[in-house]
């Protein structure tokens, strides 16, 4: 295990990660998890402000919550898409929210995480994008 | 002209005036009569100047024998005396008529007249003995025996005649001035006796007239005065004389008082209302009319046998009177009734009580009628049963009703199962519905805590496996899992508390009210970017089931997430505001979703309404919202579209805390 969380920081170490979310109680916590793999992270509170920091920063993934004022993640996901980008674009969401998966997939999101977020998923989706990324090189 | 209408009394007064008439004319004829008689009388007394006559013609007679047969003595021729003889047996003769007319009429004692008549019949012989001697020749012979014996005899019967002729006059005078006495004496005594005969007859004629017609007057007024409803009249001293009379009027009197009575006795009320006789038989009679058409009643004699069925009962029986009239009561009864039920009526009546009880009778086309039937005695003033009465009254119907109620009862009972099952099932559906919406928004308030203790998790994990062990930052974290837990506990008792059932009412502001309900869900509204809007101008209070109260604020507050999420309605909006007027506070929770289509806007409260997808609505929230407000906190939920959406007001009376 300290094997994979080591390979995923050498990898994740000098990426930068864009983190979506409006909630600012949620954002504390996980911001500081996430932070534990990643050095730089880019933080905005709705997709509109995400599309505009995704435009100026070179960002590697996406963690962005469904739900949110202005413009959600499905709706994000589309607009980078948009953009000609590829970049993983990962979506936090809760159970019941799984009927945004078909609008989901259509907007071009990568993959989903389960909230509350669970430190085993996190470092096997973490591990499955090192893997892509050098597989990539 | 009819003799009838004559009053009694003028008749009475033409009777005894006739009468009175009759009389005088009697009495006129009488004293004619009388008159008439006295007349005859007169005449009669008259009559005795014939004896003064008679007496005259005696003396003339015998002067005329006297002067006879002195003309003998001087004409001796016996031719001459014989004819002087012959007309002294004439003059005899017409002396002896007169003294038979003297006795006959003298009205003095009849022997004297019989003295005188002797005296001349004696003076015959010496009148014969005196013509004999003439013949002879011896007349101076015959002058003196005539002198010696005949001179004497001839002078006081002269004399003799002579008073007899004056007492005769005298009586004859004497006679008629008596009869003249008497007769005026008898004319004045009848005139007296006349009039007081009229006076007397008028009397008795006035006093029996009035004896007559005064009652008869009386009995008229009273008469008059009972058709105009004055019964005072009874008792007067008049009617009381009346009675007390023992003639044929006071028997007419105390007959036509007793009949009055009786048949008064029965309206004493009547009499009270002091309405005339006529007004009061006309009621009686009105009534039993009403009683014979409208009550099914009938009588019966001791034996049982019909002896009067009322117009009601012959209408319902479908049996005329004549065919009921003599029959057997029994006759009319159904087959169906029990004979132990009318052995029963029997001996309660019989012993003079009265028998109440449903009775079942036989039309004439076969069919039924239940009656409720009353049958008392008749009893006479002796106390004798003379036979019975019976009053029904129709209960066919009622009877009826009471067969089928026991089935109906039995269906009645079965549908309200039914529906409480149905209320029971609708009211489960809702807290079915009602814990789904609870999880959901325990799931929002949850969801950010449980994610950032998740989290913090997470980050400790991966420090101990990265041997990243810092004390402090480790103690920091778990204090705030712990933070996050305690969270976690006060939402599920927020929730608890809203849920649990409150029986008790209970006085707060409607602000707190307000504030726990968002509480709950105001989480779930920010997580769906919802903007809640409060304001409020008062702070009045409320006495109610106040867990109800949220759950219907809840409930509102939910359609409007729901209908803004659904309509994917931008910078969607809740409002809630509190308006006090009068005694009355209303919370109006209207949304900027649009409003609710006007076609349905009265069907919205329709239990199992729903324009919600099956799975999120069961389609009983508004229902229950508003019976819970209505029904079970006295007040009124309203709903209706403004500009911006659909704006419900709860509306409840406000609790002062002057009151209770």
């Amino acid at each position: 295990m300290n094997d994979t969380v080591e390979y995923i920081l050498s990898y994740c170490n000098n990426l930068e990660l864009l983190y979506v979310e409006d909630n600012e109680e949620a954002r504390e916590f996980t911001m500081e998890l996430l932070s534990r793999f990643f050095n730089k992270i880019a933080v905005c509170k709705n997709g509109q402000e995400a599309v505009e920091l995704f435009k100026v920063k070179n960002i590697s993934l996406i963690l962005s919550d469904i739900n949110m004022p202005k413009m959600d993640g499905i709706e994000m996901s589309k607009k980078i898409r948009n953009l000609n980008s590829d970049v993983p674009i990962v979506l936090l969401s809760a159970h019941n929210e799984y009927s945004f998966k078909d609008s989901a997939n259509h907007a071009g999101v990568t993959d989903y995480l389960e909230k509350p977020l669970k430190l085993s998923r996190l470092i096997e989706f973490l591990t499955s994008f090192a893997n892509e990324k050098i597989g990539e090189k | 002209m009819n003799f009838y209408k004559i009053t009694v009394g003028k008749r009475l007064g033409l009777a005894f005036s006739l009468i009175t008439i009759i009389t005088l004319f009697l009495g006129i004829f009488v004293i004619v009569e009388f008159k008439k008689g006295s007349r005859i009388t007169k005449d009669m007394f008259n009559h005795s100047y014939i004896v003064s006559n008679s007496i005259k013609d005696i003396h003339a007679d015998m002067m005329t024998i006297h002067t006879a047969v002195l003309s003998m003595m001087i004409n001796k021729e016996s031719v001459f005396i014989d004819g002087q003889i012959r007309k002294i047996d004439l003059y005899d003769i017409d002396i002896k008529k007169h003294f038979g007319i003297i006795l006959d009429r003298y009205l003095g004692p009849k022997a004297d007249v019989k003295k005188v008549y002797n005296i001349y019949k004696s003076t015959i012989p010496i009148r014969t003995n005196v013509i004999s001697m003439i013949k002879a020749g011896k007349l101076e012979e015959a002058k003196i025996f005539m002198k010696t014996n005949g001179h004497e005899l001839l002078q006081s019967l002269h004399e003799e005649i002579h008073i007899l002729g004056i007492y005769s006059d005298n009586k004859a005078s004497d006679f008629f001035n008596i009869a003249q006495e008497n007769e005026k004496n008898t004319i004045n005594l009848l005139a007296i006796a006349l009039i007081f005969v009229v006076l007397f007859s008028s009397t008795i004629a006035v006093t029996i007239i009035n004896s007559i017609v005064n009652p008869l007057n009386i009995l008229i007024s009273m008469s008059e005065k009972i058709n105009k409803g004055d019964f005072s009249v009874l008792n007067t001293e008049d009617t009381l004389n009346l009675k007390n009379r023992q003639d044929q009027l006071g028997q007419l009197y105390n007959s036509f008082h007793t009949l009055l009575n009786y048949l008064l006795l029965p309206y004493d009320n009547i009499i009270k209302s002091n309405r005339s006789l006529v007004e009061i038989t006309d009621e009686v009679r009105r009534l039993l009319d009403s009683f014979d058409k409208n009550i099914i009643a009938s009588k019966m004699d001791t034996q049982g046998n019909i002896i009067y069925v009322s117009k009601a009962f012959q209408n319902v029986s479908k049996y005329t009177a004549e065919e009921l009239l003599e029959k057997k009561h029994t006759f009319i009864y159904h087959p169906d009734m029990p004979r132990s039920i009318f052995l029963e009526i029997w001996k309660t009546i019989e012993s003079g009580k009265t028998w109440t009880g449903e009775i079942k009778n036989r039309k004439k086309d076969g069919s039924f009628f239940w009656v409720n039937a009353n049958i008392s005695p008749d009893i006479d003033k002796n106390g004798v049963i003379i036979g019975y009465n019976i009053i029904n009254e129709e209960i066919t119907v009622k009877k009826a009703f009471e067969e089928l109620s026991s089935t109906l009862e039995n269906k009645v009972v079965l549908e309200i199962e039914k529906n409480n099952e149905k209320t029971g099932y609708m009211l489960q559906q809702s807290r079915l519905a009602q814990m789904g919406e609870m999880i959901s928004m325990i799931a929002h308030q949850w969801r950010q805590p449980l994610s950032s203790i998740s989290a913090i998790a997470g980050t400790l994990t991966l420090d101990l496996m990265m041997d990243n062990y810092n004390n402090r930052f480790f103690k920091d974290r778990l204090e705030a899992i712990s933070e996050l837990s305690q969270h976690l506990s006060a939402t599920i008792d927020d929730f608890r508390t809203f849920f649990k059932d409150d029986k008790k009412e209970e006085i707060s502001e409607v602000q707190n009210i307000i504030n726990e309900s968002i509480s709950i869900i105001g989480q779930t509204l920010k997580n769906k970017n919802i903007d809640l809007i409060i304001n409020y101008e008062d702070k009045p209070k409320i006495k109610s089931h106040l867990n109800e109260i949220k759950q219907v604020l809840l409930n509102l507050m939910k359609n409007s997430e729901d209908i803004l999420l659904e309509k994917k309605i931008e910078e969607a909006k809740i409002w809630i505001n509190i308006h006090t007027k009068d005694s009355e506070v209303s919370i109006n929770i209207e949304d900027n979703a649009g409003g609710i289509p006007e076609d349905i806007i009265d069907k919205v409260f329709d239990p199992y309404f729903s324009t919600k997808k099956e799975k999120d609505g069961t389609g009983l929230g508004l229902y229950m919202s508003k019976t819970i407000i209505q029904e079970h906190c006295k007040g009124k939920l309203l709903l209706k579209n403004t500009s911006n959406g659909a704006s419900f007001t709860i509306v409840l009376p406000i609790f002062s805390d002057g009151e209770e």
